[in-house]
């Protein structure tokens, strides 16, 4: 049987089909004038199930950004101070090298000493800058000043109390970069180079390592002179004055009227009658000195020897006898724990000498300790004083180093968040792009879809008003 | 032929026409009435009569009006109008149940998760910005919020979907009751041999309303009434209609109860299968999703924070957030174990460090706890902390976990990492000290050892009874027996363990210390030889710990001698470096060419250094240490909420800890303890990217996108199946339209033929009438 077609098949037929093109239009209209193809997730699950995962990741690339220009900013401030300390640090070598002069005098050293004392505060400031209320330099410990002064031994001294640990930032999926460099990297770099003597009495490194921080005084002192003479020579107050260690020849040329102590160079001994004779001093070649009493002098030569002995101290309390064979003599500061081992085959002479621990002291004590030396209130001797400050810049010198390396270190991390800040802002823009081809609608197809469709429903209300209009009713009479 | 039975034909023909015009006009009336069914006159011919042996037909017969309806089409047509009105009515509560979730968007919980993730990473740049401190707090407060309003909305939904069902069942039974008073009128009318066309076709539609609701079965009694089952029960009996109810579950589910049933309905189409859905899947699965959701969020969050330090510094006081709750009725919890005591979130066999500072010093106490959920029982575990120094610990009336601080000294959960590992000074210590080999170890029953020191000597007699099992002897009891006779303190010795390790150690320091493992039966099980004897020293190795860990797990690290000697001078001495399983990591070098003081990196970030002291491999010299990735490996913080970031476990009572709402400066940012570091910050930023066991390694945001695409791929197939019926649903109409359905042309058509019928007959009867009036006028 054919099939049977009624009016109000035509009305529903009609209804649907104006209802279905009513719905694109709507959806197509919808699409455009929101811009989205995609405007409640069951539009598009499947995109949408790529859309909502794109976001997160673009939520996860705005984060690391932030973090890396958070980052960047904190680096790149603590690498302008580094740059401050870097020529912070230059001005005082400039003013210790000037310092080291001959033809400096005290008055003048005393000047210098005040301009490094000024450079040494401006660099405890720089250490200690704070950005924000938090300690740039003070590792993760940012609430406290990374270097203070405390008293050590009745001594005040800036020590290093921030933490070595920098805070981190993620910059990526399991990509962190330290956001700082802790202080101690630049100032109070742990590099032990071994001890040092600053080389006054000959005393060395024994061969077993030592155990101390920055610097301590080492004191040979002299306890006696036992000396074989004879022409009526003999030593002056008994020795007391002496500064020999060791065993060294004592010559007397009556012909020139001159003695000397080893090979060091000839003392003239004075007349009988300027009345000198009692504390002629002759000094060997390492600066050793006897004093001897030539009153009773009977005018001729004489081949003899001087001996001096002596002990050492590193605390100026409890003194060894030096045996001037021990070559690994342990010695200990009870209140510094401070311990040495002292090869004592080579000491020479009495005297006070320097004792640095390499690469173990701050910039701070370094500073420190020159403007104690420049200042000079024990009157050393020039050649000692140079030795001393000589011994410091070393030091001085790794200091300056570790700063020239934190500041490239600062500036490769600043650069390495650079490198990521580019790479992630590219990323971002390809999941925008990824984003916008997965949400948004593409405009051409749309509008020419909405044509399409308005078309459609135009041709379906004709048809339809056309069919509708049909009726027998019009012929019938 | 009698001119009577000729008027007779005429009559009938008159009458069959007139009720075939009837007929049309009643179509044509009803062109427009839903559900009508076309209508028409049978026509038969009548019998013939034989006269004068012929036989002469006797005109037309109008037989009964009979529906042009095809039953089988109708039936079709009735399942397939309820699976549009079941999927129409979850289509747009699905719709509605889509846009509560608001995504894409910035009001999204995708978007708040991650303003929260990002104002975390924001803070760790510099964890003592007050500002973005607060930010925190607000992103955090956020996200709560999106969480209250979801689960507020979602039930919100379900009970204006309750409601609408309420309102549906009054339809229902309404439509059930017209059906009965049909199925009563119906018989009554056709016992008279009519059929009563209209009343069914008024039946039919109130079954097909009725269809649109609920799916329906119906079946036609011989006598006309009707019985309707839905779902297998009886509705719509011959006589009377049984009343539909609708009630909330106990798990918030609606069920529908005809009555007169003991069991549920579960319609399976119409429109009220399609609420009940929306209801049941807006207060049951998708109510669950984001409660779980919120959960572990809130424990993942927890975790986190838990085991960090605030800018404050260490807590004086906390109380938990979560209670432990008595299981077996006897109104105490201390008898329940760990994991078993009602708690939201789980507690797993792990270890919990409590640091205890003191303020004034910055001295640390760790301490350990080892957590086996399974048996250890909440007593214990309060006692355990409370027994920790400077610190107590108690439960609330309530159940809650309170911790308290002496005055003066602060608590935290911190990953710490101990700076000095040899606090007994058996690593090259100033005290002689004489290390056992590493246990367990085998004692026999009545074993002795003789310990001597400068003071005199000891003797030890191992007991099985100072053993749990004697052939497996750890060293924490070993070194707890021979302690426990007071013969080693007499003579100025002690016992400790260290790494699993019985060392026996003098009291006194200095050279003149000794002590000396003399003789006995036990010497052999802990590895010495008879009269083994060591030396203290007045220069200690002083082994230190610096640095950060970096590692992800925790792990303990010792530290053994590879040799005999002094640190600094002794050629080619060792340190060797082991892992908690035993497994040598590195030597460290520190002999003839070792500064004293210089650290020297071991394993993840951790550096050790040594002074001037001697070393002994022979005496058993051994310090460890413990490295912190997690200061809560059993999760028993965030189970109880100590130190939590977020208190509640669903989305309705999320919220950020009102003390950190109020005071955003107790917010856990750092994870050492150390106040610029921003270890718990990176962890709380971490959890974004956390692979979830309970997700099968996603991650959260991972998790959540996957529940949006599921509501959405809901909604989405279910505009698909609406489609799909809806084609299914206009072929059927279009098939019952061309067999049931009014064409107004047909029916014109028949205006026609049986208006000329009528005509026509008309004209025989007046034909008749004058064939009558020519006879009479014969007459």
């Amino acid at each position: 049987m054919a099939a049977r077609i009624t009016q109000s098949q035509f009305y529903s037929v009609l209804e649907s089909n104006l209802k279905t093109n009513y719905g694109k239009l709507a959806l197509y209209q919808q699409q455009v004038s929101s811009g989205k193809r995609i405007n409640r997730p069951s539009d598009d699950p499947g995109g949408s199930a790529v859309a909502l995962a794109l976001r997160n990741s673009q939520a996860d690339i705005g984060r690391y950004l932030t973090a890396a220009g958070d980052a960047r900013s904190r680096l790149d401030e603590s690498a302008v101070l580094a740059n401050d300390a870097n020529a912070t640090l230059a001005s005082v070598r400039e003013l210790v090298v000037r310092g080291m002069s001959d033809t400096m005098n005290a008055s003048s050293r005393q000047a210098l000493a005040n301009e490094i004392e000024q450079l040494g505060l401006q660099l405890l400031q720089i250490a200690n800058t704070q950005s924000d209320g938090t300690y740039l330099f003070g590792g993760t410990n940012s609430k406290q000043p990374p270097f203070a002064e405390v008293t050590v031994n009745g001594q005040k001294r800036i020590v290093w109390q921030g933490s070595g640990s920098a805070a981190r930032a993620t910059i990526g999926a399991g990509d962190e970069v330290e956001t700082s460099l802790p202080g101690n990297q630049l100032f109070a770099k742990w590099s032990p180079t071994g001890t040092k003597y600053a080389g006054l009495t000959g005393a060395r490194a024994g061969t077993s390592k030592d155990q101390g921080v920055a610097f301590e005084e080492l004191t040979v002192r002299h306890d006696a002179t036992n000396a074989v003479l004879g022409a009526g020579i003999v030593l002056a107050n008994g020795g007391a004055n002496d500064t020999l260690i060791g065993t060294r020849s004592v010559e007397v040329d009556a012909a020139n009227n001159q003695v000397r102590l080893g090979t060091g160079a000839w003392t003239p001994i004075p007349s009988a009658a300027s009345g000198q004779r009692t504390g002629v001093i002759a000094k060997d070649e390492n600066g050793a000195e006897v004093h001897f009493d030539f009153s009773a002098w009977s005018g001729v030569d004489l081949s003899g020897s001087a001996t001096g002995t002596g002990s050492v101290s590193i605390d100026g309390t409890n003194f060894t006898t030096i045996d001037l064979t021990e070559t690994n003599l342990q010695l200990t500061d009870a209140v510094s724990g401070a311990i040495i081992h002292l090869n004592t085959t080579g000491i020479t002479r009495s005297g006070r000498d320097l004792v640095n621990f390499g690469g173990t002291s701050n910039a701070f004590d370094i500073i420190g300790g020159l403007v104690a030396d420049l200042r000079n209130p024990s009157g050393m001797s020039t050649q000692e004083l140079q030795k001393r400050l000589g011994s410091r810049l070393v030091e001085l010198d790794a200091k300056h180093d570790d700063v020239l390396v934190g500041l490239s270190a600062l500036g490769s991390r600043s650069a390495r968040t650079t490198d990521v800040q580019e790479r992630l802002n590219g990323r971002s823009i390809e999941l925008q792009g990824r984003l916008e081809k997965v949400e948004d609608v593409d405009l051409t197809s749309a509008v020419l879809e909405i044509t399409r469709a308005q078309q459609t429903l135009e041709l379906v209300q004709s048809t339809g008003s056309r069919m509708l209009r049909t009726s027998l009713l019009d012929y019938l009479r | 032929m009698s001119s009577i039975s000729s008027l007779n034909v005429g009559l009938k023909a008159l009458l069959a026409a007139q009720s075939g015009l009837d007929t049309a006009g009643h179509n044509v009336a009803n062109v427009g009435t839903p559900g009508y069914s076309r209508q028409e006159v049978i026509l038969s011919s009548s019998g013939s009569q034989i006269l004068n042996g012929i036989a002469v037909g006797s005109g037309v017969e109008a037989g009964a009006v009979r529906r042009l309806a095809d039953q089988f089409i109708g039936r079709r047509l009735a399942t397939s109008s309820g699976m549009m009105a079941f999927l129409d009515a979850r289509l747009s509560g699905l719709s509605q149940l889509e846009s509560l979730y608001g995504e894409p968007g910035s009001d999204g919980l995708s978007t708040k998760l991650q303003n929260l993730f990002a104002s975390f990473s924001r803070l760790a740049a510099d964890p003592s910005e007050q500002s973005v401190r607060q930010s925190v707090v607000s992103a955090g407060t956020d996200l709560a919020r999106r969480f209250n309003s979801l689960s507020g909305s979602l039930d919100e939904l379900a009970h204006d979907t309750r409601t609408e069902i309420r309102g549906m069942v009054e339809r229902v039974n309404t439509l059930a009751n017209r059906i009965a008073t049909l199925n009563r009128s119906i018989p009554e009318f056709e016992a008279g041999g009519v059929p009563a066309n209209d009343m069914r076709d008024q039946r039919d539609q109130a079954l097909r309303e009725l269809g649109g609701f609920v799916d329906v079965k119906a079946y036609e009694n011989p006598n006309g009434a009707m019985t309707v089952q839905v779902g297998g029960q009886l509705l719509v009996g011959p006589v009377n209609a049984y009343a539909l109810r609708a009630e909330t579950g106990p798990d918030r589910s609606v069920v529908l109860q005809i009555a007169g049933h003991a069991g549920p309905l579960t319609p399976r189409s119409g429109a009220l299968a399609g609420l009940i859905s929306v209801a049941n899947d807006a207060s049951g699965q998708r109510k669950n999703e984001v409660d779980a959701l919120a959960r572990q969020v809130a424990f993942q969050l927890n975790r986190a924070h838990s085991t960090g330090v605030p800018s404050g510094g260490p807590f004086s006081s906390m109380m938990g957030a979560y209670a432990f709750v008595d299981q077996d009725g006897d109104n105490l919890v201390t008898d329940e174990t760990l994991s078993h005591t009602g708690l939201t979130f789980p507690i797993t066999s792990g270890n919990l460090r409590v640091s205890v500072t003191n303020k004034t010093t910055g001295e640390v106490e760790t301490t350990n706890i080892a957590i086996d959920p399974d048996s250890m029982t909440v007593g214990e575990f309060v006692a355990q902390l409370d027994a920790i120094g400077h610190f107590s610990a108690s439960l609330t009336s309530d159940g809650r976990l309170d911790l308290t601080a002496d005055p003066g000294y602060g608590f935290d959960f911190a990953q710490r990492t101990a700076s000095a590992p040899d606090s007994y000074g058996t690593f090259g210590g100033q005290a002689a000290s004489l290390g056992s080999r590493k246990g367990p170890y085998t004692f026999t029953a009545g074993s002795t050892l003789q310990v001597t020191t400068a003071t005199g000597n000891a003797t030890i007699t191992f007991q099985s009874s100072d053993f749990a099992n004697i052939n497996r002897a750890s060293a924490d009891e070993v070194a707890a027996a021979m302690n426990a006779g007071g013969q080693l303190s007499a003579i100025g010795a002690r016992a400790v363990v260290v790494d699993g390790r019985v060392v026996v150690q003098s009291l006194t320091q200095g050279t003149s210390a000794t002590i000396q493992a003399t003789s006995g039966t036990a010497l052999t099980t802990l590895g010495w030889t008879a009269g083994q004897t060591a030396t203290g020293q007045t220069n200690p190795a002083t082994p230190q710990i610096s640095g950060t860990y970096s590692g992800t797990t925790n792990q303990t690290y010792t530290f053994v001698p590879s040799g005999d000697g002094t640190i600094g001078t002794t050629a080619g001495l060792g340190v060797d470096v082991f892992d908690q399983n035993g497994n040598k990591i590195t030597t460290l070098a520190v002999g003839q060419d070792y500064v004293p003081g210089t650290p020297i990196a071991f394993a993840n970030g951790l550096s050790v250094s040594f002074q001037l002291g001697t070393l002994s491999k022979s005496n058993g010299d051994v310090a460890s240490v413990a490295a912190i990735a997690d200061a809560d490996t059993s999760d028993v913080l965030a189970a109880l909420g100590v130190n939590a970031l977020v208190t509640g476990t669903n989305a309705a009572t999320f919220a950020i800890r009102a003390d950190i709402r109020a005071d955003p400066s107790r917010l856990s940012t750092s994870g050492t303890g150390a106040s610029g570091d921003n270890g718990a910050l990176l962890a709380l930023a971490g959890v974004d990217e956390l692979a979830i066991d309970a997700y099968g390694g996603q991650s959260v945001s991972t998790h959540y996108n996957a529940l949006i695409v599921s509501v959405a791929s809901d909604a989405s197939s279910t505009q698909g199946m609406y489609d799909t019926e809806q084609v299914v649903m206009n072929g059927l109409e279009s098939r019952r339209q061309s067999i049931s359905g009014v064409n107004v042309d047909e029916e014109l058509i028949d205006f026609e033929r049986f208006q000329q019928a009528y005509a026509a007959a008309a004209r025989f009867l007046s034909v008749v009438s004058n064939l009558q009036d020519e006879l009479m006028r014969l007459v």
